[in-house]
């Protein structure tokens, strides 16, 4: 279990991480998710021991963590870039782990071969580094990391550095291993998709601080801030103000969802909660309809110049004279709002 | 004139440049040195006071380059992995000043009329006119450039890889021998090598401070020149080639090492 | 981001710091007091007429081979880095020779080639030019110790730069010589500079070699370096360390100007 309290940290006047608390279940996989630079990865060396954070504590399987150094934490790391030994082989990498804490050579090794059976590259353990492919070298990272048996395994970015298609399969197979060994694992991602995937829960960091926690049900469905809803999906943000009880959006008026919010408002519609269909005189007009494989990007301006993005699935009847330069009506099905406060 | 003859007149004139600078002088050299046969040429170099300026030559090298490669990597180790703009500037002194001028420096910082040298020489440790004043001077002048020759290397090393090490449970000492050193390995040892060839072709700091006493503090450069002041220019032609040989010799092996990424421990 | 914002162990850089302070600073703190001390007598013994002599003659020797190697030396590592020819390797190599040699091997060399016994010796003496115990020689040991710094740092900025920007200019219909001047020659600024300041700090200190060809001939062959050295031997002091700080002085400086320079061609 990981329990973080209050934790912060700066490097000069930049506060990275921000008065962090956070507590992960034994046994979770957790996925930290948000934009480059909002601090995720600082926290994940935090709780691994690579940096010390200014104020807050860290708590690991109930024991205050702040002075343990990194090699004491017991925790597997495996870096964006693998960061493996160059000069040592496939099978020297995994055993390192093993060969710092005194395990005999013959253990070690049989180990390793385990080790590398189980994430599928058995054989390989004589090859260097240099010698492996991106996919076959985050595996030999995993594989290090899992040698001398971590009870927490943090992952940065473990993905980014591959391509699209071993990314995929990288993902699928992360899961299976975390539920086949049961390890408390972390992992730091900027790709949506990725942290849904595989994640049991999600927190989204940004800013160095979090946003929100939850499912990836929870945040999708029910978004905490502005930022969530928007950061998790393709979304429209507009301002909008309350009038007679109904939301103003520039031609639009929707039912309000909580009349008891005054003053401007940051509303965001996902582009999947719209309908648009051809309509005069409707409240804007269609700029561009683009295909994209099994959806249809359909981006318009609504009357006053507001922007409006929607999707649709490629055979919606709904698209039917949908076409540059037709005037459009809107519904939307769904919208969540917040009031327009001075974050950025 | 067409582009080709441009080329190929340009290429003649540096070639001719090269020639007339360099291949004159050392054939001249070779040639004088086997001028009296390669008897004579033994000869020469067994002399036993060359002998003796030969092996002085080489093991107080050896030891400067030794030391210089502990302190030289060290300075490079803090420089690529800090902010220290006053220690790049001094580290690059040496190469301002004249070796004469060091020697003459060193003579009076640690001579015998200096309090410091009386000092040393109160605890029978001298080092003007004496074997450790030969080696300092050598660490003086060979400095940067051990610190350059490691610096680009140390600064390829990937902090992530010590960052790995650690989280797997090794300690700084095994951070260092397991992952650091076999990536240092390489630019040390060439490190080493261009020294010792630097160190060995030494004159003017040494002739300055270390009171050239044949057999005990005459180095082979100073050597040389005796022999060529005494008019004996085969002899002194002799040990330059005999010199000169190592020296080409070494070159490549540096390269080499220098070349090579890491070493396989 | 940096990836460590650990700090390395303290003892690191004080130990560097105490290694490289007691090594350098020392003794060039005990420069700057050796002219303190004898500073009355300094600036006479270097306004003198020998001094001055000397001091005129090590800076037009370094400027000689400056401005020889900013050509030579260029076209050399042109060659090497953009032709194509049996022997290329060659060149190189040469190249590298001087920074293999001891001074007094240099001098020696040069010696016995030009000298009574040498077999250029007929040659010159036709041609009434002097070599041994005379300027020429000088020059001529300056040129092969300040050889190789010039070639090295082109011959890496050149093979750094690659071919593409000269070939963009051809292709625009620039001719060979207007592709250099334009191209190629602002490109290798960087290393033209570094590589200057090394020529003239190595010209500035040469001591074993112009000894040996020269003889240290006061008012014809003495450099400034063997100015020191006479003066050492003669025990004047004010005039050794006078001209010590003088050649320490203008290596800094020299290495000060293309520094600035190179940042200047940056901006």
């Amino acid at each position: 279990m990981i329990r973080l309290h209050r934790v912060s940290k700066s490097f000069g006047s930049v506060r990275v991480v921000d008065d962090v608390d956070l507590t992960i279940a034994k046994g979770e996989l957790v996925a930290l998710l948000g934009p480059s630079g909002g601090g995720k990865s600082t926290l994940l060396r935090i709780i691994a021991g690579l940096e010390t954070a200014d104020a807050g504590e860290v708590w690991i399987d109930d024991v205050r963590a702040n002075d343990l150094e990194a090699r004491q934490r017991r925790v597997g790391f495996v870096f964006q870039h693998y960061a493996l030994f160059r000069h040592m082989t496939v099978a020297d990498n995994v055993e390192f782990g093993l060969r710092v804490r005194g395990v005999d050579p013959a253990e070690r090794r049989r180990r390793a071969e385990a080790l590398l059976d189980l994430v599928g590259l058995q054989g390989l353990g004589d090859r260097y580094p240099s010698q492996l492919s991106g996919g076959q070298r985050q595996r030999v990272a995993l594989a290090r990391a899992l040698a001398p048996e971590p009870g927490l395994l943090l992952l940065d970015e473990p993905f980014g550095a591959v391509d699209a298609k071993v990314r995929e399969e990288l993902r699928v197979w992360l899961r299976r291993l975390h539920d086949r060994i049961g390890a408390t694992t972390i992992f730091v991602t900027h790709d949506r998709e990725e942290a849904f995937a595989v994640a049991d829960r999600v927190v989204l960091v940004r800013h160095g601080r979090i946003e929100q926690v939850g499912t990836p049900v929870e945040v999708l469905d029910e978004p905490a801030t502005e930022f969530v809803a928007g950061f998790l999906g393709e979304a429209n943000h507009f301002e909008a103000e309350l009038v007679d009880g109904m939301l103003q959006i520039g031609p639009m008026r929707l039912p309000a969802p909580d009349p008891t919010h005054a003053g401007p408002l940051r509303v965001v519609v996902r582009s999947y909660d719209l309908k648009i269909w051809a309509q005069e005189p409707g409240v804007g007009v269609v700029d561009r309809v683009i295909p994209l494989g099994d959806r249809v990007r359909v981006e318009s301006t609504l009357d006053g110049g507001v922007p409006l993005l929607a999707h649709f699935p490629r055979r919606s009847s709904l698209l039917r004279d949908v076409t540059p330069g037709a005037r459009i009506n809107v519904e939307v099905t769904q919208l969540r709002a917040w009031p327009a406060a001075a974050s950025p | 004139m067409s582009p080709r003859k441009a080329r190929i007149a340009l290429r003649t004139g540096v070639v001719a440049w090269m020639v007339i600078l360099v291949v004159v002088p050392i054939s001249g050299l070779v040639l004088r040195a086997l001028a009296s046969g390669p008897a004579a040429f033994w000869g020469y170099v067994v002399d036993p006071v060359a002998l003796a300026a030969l092996r002085l030559t080489f093991g107080t090298a050896a030891l400067a380059a030794t030391i210089n490669a502990v302190g030289g990597t060290l300075i490079a180790w803090v420089l690529v992995r800090g902010k220290h703009p006053a220690l790049s500037a001094l580290v690059d002194i040496p190469f301002a000043v004249p070796t004469l001028v060091t020697g003459v420096v060193l003579v009076a910082l640690f001579g015998p009329q200096a309090w410091l040298g009386q000092v040393l020489i109160a605890v029978d440790t001298p080092i003007v006119f004496a074997r450790p004043g030969i080696v300092l001077a050598m660490l003086f002048i060979s400095l940067p450039l051990v610190v350059r020759t490691v610096e680009p290397v140390l600064s390829e090393l990937d902090p992530a890889e010590e960052d790995a090490a650690e989280t797997l449970g090794a300690s700084r000492w095994q951070v260092f021998r397991h992952v650091l050193w076999p990536a240092m390995l390489p630019a040390v040892a060439a490190a080493w090598v261009q020294t010792f060839a630097r160190c060995i072709a030494e004159f003017g700091s040494i002739a300055a401070l270390s009171g050239n006493i044949p057999r005990e503090t005459l180095v082979a450069s100073v050597y040389i020149l005796g022999e060529l002041e005494a008019g004996h220019a085969d002899a002194a032609a002799a040990i330059s080639v005999v010199l000169l040989v190592l020296s080409l010799g070494l070159q490549p092996a540096a390269s080499a090492l220098v070349e090579r990424r890491y070493a396989r421990v | 981001m940096s990836s460590r914002s650990r700090p390395m162990q303290p003892w690191l850089p004080r130990v560097a710091f105490l290694y490289a302070a007691l090594l350098i600073l020392l003794p060039l703190a005990a420069l700057a007091y050796g002219v303190a001390e004898h500073l009355g007598g300094t600036w006479r013994a270097l306004t003198s007429g020998p001094a001055l002599d000397a001091l005129s003659r090590t800076i037009t020797l370094a400027t000689i081979a400056l401005a020889v190697h900013l050509v030579l030396g260029v076209m050399t590592a042109w060659v090497v880095v953009r032709d194509d020819f049996f022997g290329k390797r060659a060149l190189v190599w040469l190249a590298d020779v001087p920074l293999a040699m001891s001074p007094i091997t240099i001098g020696l060399a040069f010696f016995v080639v030009f000298g009574r016994e040498g077999w250029l010796y007929p040659l010159f003496t036709q041609l009434d030019l002097k070599v041994v115990f005379a300027f020429p020689g000088l020059v001529l040991v300056t040129l092969f110790v300040t050889l190789p710094f010039m070639i090295r740092e082109v011959v890496l900025l050149l093979e750094d730069l690659g071919t593409s920007e000269e070939e963009a200019a051809a292709t625009m219909g620039a001719s060979p010589w207007q592709v250099f001047v334009h191209i190629t020659l602002p490109n290798i600024l960087p290393a033209l500079t570094s590589a200057s300041a090394l020529v003239v700090a190595r010209a500035l200190g040469e001591f074993g070699a112009v000894l040996v060809i020269g003889g240290a001939i006061s008012g014809e062959t003495d450099t400034a370096t063997t100015f020191v050295f006479h003066a050492i031997e003669e025990r004047q002091l004010p005039a050794a360390y006078g001209m010590s700080m003088v050649l320490v002085a203008l290596s800094v400086a020299a290495f000060a100007t293309f520094s600035a320079l190179r940042r200047k061609v940056r901006s």
